[in-house]
């Protein structure tokens, strides 16, 4: 019960762990920014789906895929210095998740573990940089869970 | 000498900053001009919504401010982007920033003679 609730979460506790500075990071299952509120730089933690395969009569593996969506707000096209931080920002949370000893996410019942690879797709959509001074983006990832239903 | 016409629109235009003008602050780096008459254009809420539903929401307000009255170090000037409309709505103290609104622009001439700027902002 409860396990995609629970990645998010750990994925959100283990992000705090990160040593990232000038960010906000929480979890929302719809996600919705306002331009208005955001202060700093923001990593959403979402849902983005689940798959199940039935690994004998009793056990099953569940995929659980998360989306990090990156809020980070910039000084338009232009600003090729502040697009270079958000790049590097990018990466720094892709490495830090990624690292052998950031995998596991503890949850209340068992532990889930990153499978590589992650995805990210387009970098930044150019229009909404210029019209909402804000670069986003969302980064791909894929937990393993292993279920027991006996 | 204006012609008729002219003159009409320039009375429209006093009528309505006086009826239905703000005052707003301008600032660009660190100049500040205050006090400046503005009137206000199209208002609302736009929504960018990127993948899997992850939705950034605007809100933008356009600024019809006099081509004279858009002064910037003491002298009038073109609204650049990333330049910043501060005004008082409801006693709360809200920024503007001039952004592009679609178009590669960030502000346009509304009237033939070009005496005021529509101003194209978003809250940030």
């Amino acid at each position: 019960m409860g396990i995609a609730k629970d990645i998010l979460d750990g994925i959100v506790t283990k992000l705090g762990t990160a040593g990232l500075t000038d960010v906000d990071i929480e979890r929302q299952l719809v996600p919705q920014e306002y331009k208005s509120r955001l202060s700093q730089r923001k990593i959403v933690v979402a849902w983005n789906g689940k798959e199940s395969n039935e690994l004998d009569r009793s056990n099953e593996s569940l995929l659980y895929k998360v989306a990090l969506g990156i809020y980070y707000p910039v000084t338009g096209v232009q600003d090729s210095a502040k697009q270079d931080l958000v790049i590097d920002f990018m990466e720094e949370v892709q490495d830090f998740l990624a690292a052998k000893a950031n995998r596991e996410i503890t949850l209340t019942s068992g532990s889930a573990r990153l499978i590589l690879p992650f995805s990210t797709d387009q970098i930044y959509d150019p229009a909404e940089v210029k019209q909402t001074g804000n670069f986003f983006s969302v980064m791909n990832y894929n937990y393993r869970y292993f279920k027991g239903r006996s | 000498m204006k012609s008729p016409e002219q003159r009409a629109f320039d009375a429209s235009r006093r009528v309505h900053k006086t009826l239905r003008g703000v005052s707003v602050t301008i600032k660009r780096d660190s100049d500040i001009t205050p006090n400046v008459t503005a009137t206000l254009g199209f208002t609302g809420e736009q929504n960018f919504e990127g993948e899997v539903g992850f939705a950034l929401s605007t809100s933008f307000r356009d600024y019809l401010i006099d081509v004279a009255d858009y002064v910037i170090d003491g002298v009038a000037t073109t609204p650049a982007l990333h330049d910043q409309i501060i005004e008082m709505v409801n006693g709360v103290t809200c920024i503007f920033e001039v952004l592009h609104d679609g178009t590669d622009t960030v502000a346009d001439h509304d009237d033939t003679n070009q005496t005021f700027w529509r101003i194209h902002t978003k809250e940030v």
